[in-house]
């Protein structure tokens, strides 16, 4: 699995495909300040990004990969 | 060329002419919906069948073409006198590009641009921009030169360190470009990932992603509409990242930075640069400006042509010296470092030693690939030129050799045709023929009979019958060549199927393995092309809508590629073609419901119509269950052109489905004018034909061996229960059959499908070639009948439909 569901948070690791964003969607609406874990991710797909964005979420950690992290940091950052 | 892309090319031309056509029509009778419906369905095709090659600028602008035909097909927008001019000017488009595409293989890179504007031109039509990508193209196009635009808003996301790092690199005279890539709102639904797009980009250094609209509340978040835009910042050049975007040239901008965005003073930014670019192009690995470019280019594929001429090793070597000169001299003039010339010896002296100069054209080709690519494409003339002077040359040197070796050279250059291109009609004239001969012949044993029955002259009628046999033969084989003439094997549809379920499955994210059967089985020739839209519309289906990703699959414990079977087999006088998938299958209640949102079904019908006839829906015109328009399928009007392409061949189609097991369509295609081989029975005093397939066996019955089991009357035929059925009672024919002076039923056992059963009859007659005319006019709705055919005699048989009746 891709995307690992904890309690309040969600680890995303290596590629998260376009078909993970809508459970991914149904968990963050279930939750008041989740937190998304992003180290082992190395891509997603643009629809889970989206929601991330749109959930206003909290990244606990970035990803390793320097290069996703510096687009992501731009995205995810607030 | 491969045979799929000849096919192509020549298909297109064809739709491109009917297009043209149907143009006129429409403008003389505006708004009619046959011919507008006619005219998208073409222009559907071309596009879905452009789709199968690396086309993207065709495609493209037959996709707006197609959405402007929709529109206007609709009503939305109004048919004027530019919608024609337009559609016209991009068909003239793309029948440029399929001649450019005949001649070199592929078109000029430099069409991009004008797809772009011809698409544009064709969306502005439909006046409402419907996606960012148009809004994107109205506010610059896909290459906007503007190299002092205004900043963008995103510019300030730039890390410092990043600009002072680029300041350097673009003093030192590369090129550092910010692209804005803002991808259609349903690209996620044609599979596309515009994030890994944007990180593709060649030469990416920093990239950015902005929301195109405030985020709504999360519980109202549709994750499949895509609202991001993509900035990136690449240090390449304009060609490669335009190249990168080849497939969506309007929904990006990309835009040279100038330095002084990247913080530089204009004194600071244009002077060193100019000093240190001199310095740099001294030392070395400087790239070269468009100019040289081109020159090189020309020059390094004249010593191409000159090393593939196809001329004996002795004469090659003799050439290498002055390639490996011309290459040297190129090297020295563009300011090569000296490892470059140090390679250029080394291959040459390889090339000397071996006398294959393979490998120093590998290396001329990489070379050129990496170091410089030509920016327009080079002019013909010198090229031609050379090939020319340089062929002349050759042949004046073969005619010699052959001279010389007293002509025995000669046959190898002149290789004849095997095949011979023959004009269709000219082969449809044989045809007819041949069939108006069949039918004679079988005169001539009636003729026999009388010379023996009226006139009594049994030797004459044994002579006749004699020539008859003759005759028959010759006729027989003359029927069968040319039918062979004109049959095809289905593998020419066939073949382009792998292709095609690749691309699509991959556009898709689904894993599909496809098994071709019974490609050899032939048909006609018009038979064949007939199938061929028709199935490339229903693999789409089946791929779009049938089959489900592998995820999917996997939940519901099903392997995670799908199969997708096509199998062709010939069954008496049809092919039958059968597409199978283990997909989602059909689920009979969406369809009733649509079609009844659709207003294809009233309310009643709603009610009352069975799972089998409501997943026949599907075939009704104007109905269509996808939401989204892909590229794929989902205009609603793909299983409609399906069954009436189908049904002009006098074809018929079945489909069967269950919901979570996977869909089977059928198509029955007869073998068209094939001549089928008949047994004349007698029932009540008329004669009917069976076809020989059908039939097992004729044997005779006593009246006491038929037993009646269970209203079924059975007999036992070599231990085997065999049900007994009257064709009397088949047909509705008020009438006993007749048995024999012996008491004996005639019995005529049949195959139908996987049963074999006894058909009653009064008496059997001969069997005889006939050639079988489809039933027209109102005879067509009788399914007792596949059809009729003249006897020697003037007669009509008509030919029983067993699969129908029994």
């Amino acid at each position: 699995m891709p995307i690992e569901y904890k309690k309040n948070h969600v680890h995303i690791v290596e590629v998260a495909t376009v078909e993970e964003a809508e459970p991914l969607l149904a968990w963050l609406q279930e939750r008041k300040s989740p937190k998304v874990h992003l180290e082992f991710c190395t891509h997603l797909h643009p629809a889970n990004l989206q929601v991330l964005m749109g959930a206003k979420v909290r990244v606990a950690s970035w990803p390793e990969d320097q290069n996703l992290r510096a687009w992501l940091q731009g995205a995810l950052s607030n | 060329m491969n045979p799929l892309l000849a096919q192509f090319l020549s298909e297109s031309v064809e739709f491109l002419e009917s297009i043209a056509s149907k143009l006129m029509q429409l403008e003389k009778h505006p708004g009619d919906p046959d011919v507008m419906n006619e005219l998208f369905r073409f222009v559907h095709t071309l596009k879905g069948n452009s789709g199968l090659f690396d086309f993207p600028e065709m495609t493209k602008v037959l996709h707006a073409a197609e959405d402007l035909m929709d529109a206007v097909r609709t009503g939305a927008v109004e048919q004027s006198e530019g919608f024609t001019d337009n559609i016209l000017d991009a068909m003239d488009f793309v029948g440029g590009l399929t001649r450019e595409i005949e001649a070199n293989g592929h078109y000029a890179e430099t069409h991009r641009e004008e797809a772009v504007r011809i698409a544009k031109g064709l969306r502005a039509m439909i006046g409402t921009p419907e996606t960012v990508a148009t809004n994107a193209a109205q506010s610059g196009g896909g290459s906007s030169k503007g190299l002092a635009g205004e900043m963008p808003a995103t510019w300030q996301h730039v890390p410092q360190g990043l600009k002072r790092e680029l300041l350097a690199r673009v003093q030192e005279g590369e090129t550092c470009f910010w692209v804005v890539y803002k991808p259609e709102e349903g690209c996620f639904f044609q599979g596309d990932d515009p994030f890994f797009v944007a990180r593709q980009t060649p030469g990416q250094v920093w990239g950015h992603i902005e929301s195109r609209e405030p985020w709504p509340p999360i519980s109202t978040l549709d994750p499949y509409r895509c609202v991001l835009d993509f900035h990136t910042l690449a240090v390449s050049f304009r060609e490669e990242i335009a190249d990168h975007f080849r497939y969506v040239p309007d929904q990006v901008d990309i835009q040279e930075v100038p330095a002084s965005w990247l913080g530089a003073t204009e004194e600071r930014s244009t002077t060193p640069r100019v000093a240190e670019t001199t310095a740099a192009k001294a030392a070395a690995h400087e790239p070269l400006s468009e100019a040289v470019r081109n020159t090189l280019a020309q020059i390094f594929r004249a010593q191409r042509i000159i090393l593939q001429l196809n001329e004996d090793t002795a004469t090659k070597v003799k050439r290498l010296p002055a390639v490996c000169a011309v290459l040297l001299n190129c090297c020295k003039s563009t300011d090569q470092p000296e490892s470059v010339a140090r390679q250029i010896l080394a291959h040459c002296e390889a090339a000397e030693e071996s006398g294959d100069p393979a490998a120093l054209l590998a290396w001329m080709e990489d070379f050129q690939a990496s170091d410089f690519s030509p920016v327009q494409t080079v002019e013909a003339p010198l090229e031609l030129a050379l090939v020319e002077t340089v062929e002349t040359a050759d042949v004046g040197e073969v005619r010699s050799a052959a001279r010389a070796e007293d002509g025995s050279v000669i046959s190898g250059a002149s290789t004849t045709a095997k095949s011979l291109k023959v004009d269709q009609t000219k082969i449809d004239r044989l045809m007819n023929l041949i069939g108006e001969l069949v039918v004679s012949k079988n005169a001539i044993p009636y003729l026999a009979q009388r010379a023996e029955n009226q006139y009594a002259v049994r030797e004459l009628a044994r002579e006749i019958k004699g020539q008859y046999s003759v005759i028959n033969r010759i006729a027989e084989e003359m029927q069968d060549a040319i039918m062979q003439i004109r049959m095809m094997p289905v593998s020419v549809v066939f073949q382009r199927f792998p292709r095609l379920v690749r691309d699509i499955s991959r556009k898709l994210g689904k894993e599909v393995s496809l098994v071709l059967e019974g490609e050899e089985t032939e048909a006609d020739k018009n038979i064949i092309e007939a199938l061929a839209d028709p199935l490339i519309h229903i693999v789409r289906n089946s791929l779009d809508h049938g089959l489900e990703t592998p995820e999917v699959r996997k939940a519901q414990g099903k392997p995670a590629t799908g199969t997708l079977t096509i199998r062709a087999a010939q069954e008496a006088d049809r092919v039958v073609i059968q597409i199978t998938d283990d997909g989602k299958g059909i689920n009979p209640e969406i369809i009733k419901h649509k079609a009844y949102e659709k207003g294809v079904i009233d309310e009643e019908t709603l009610d009352r119509i069975s799972d089998h006839d409501a997943i026949h829906l599907i075939f009704a015109a104007g109905f269509s269950t996808a939401e989204v328009v892909s590229d794929l399928s989902g205009r609603g009007v793909g299983m409609d052109v399906v069954r009436s392409a189908v049904e002009k061949v006098n074809g018929t189609i079945d489909l069967q489905s269950e919901v979570g097991k996977g869909t089977r369509l059928s198509i029955s295609l007869p073998l068209s004018m094939a001549v089928t081989q008949v047994m004349i029975i007698e029932s009540d005093g008329q004669i009917f034909g069976v076809p020989m397939d059908h039939v097992v066996e004729t044997v005779r019955v006593p009246r006491s061996a038929v037993r009646v089991i269970k209203d079924t009357r059975m007999t036992l035929l070599r231990g085997r229960l065999v049900p007994l059925k009257s064709l009397n009672s088949l047909l509705q024919i008020p009438a006993q059959p007749r048995t024999s002076p012996d008491d004996e039923y005639a019995v005529l056992v049949v195959r139908v499908g996987s049963d074999v059963l006894g058909v009653i009859v009064d008496e059997f007659r001969e069997t005889v070639d006939v050639i079988q005319k489809p039933m027209t006019g109102v005879l067509s709705g009788l399914q007792a009948y596949s059809g009729s055919a003249l006897m020697g005699d003037g007669s009509v048989l008509m030919v029983l439909n067993l699969k129908e009746i029994i």
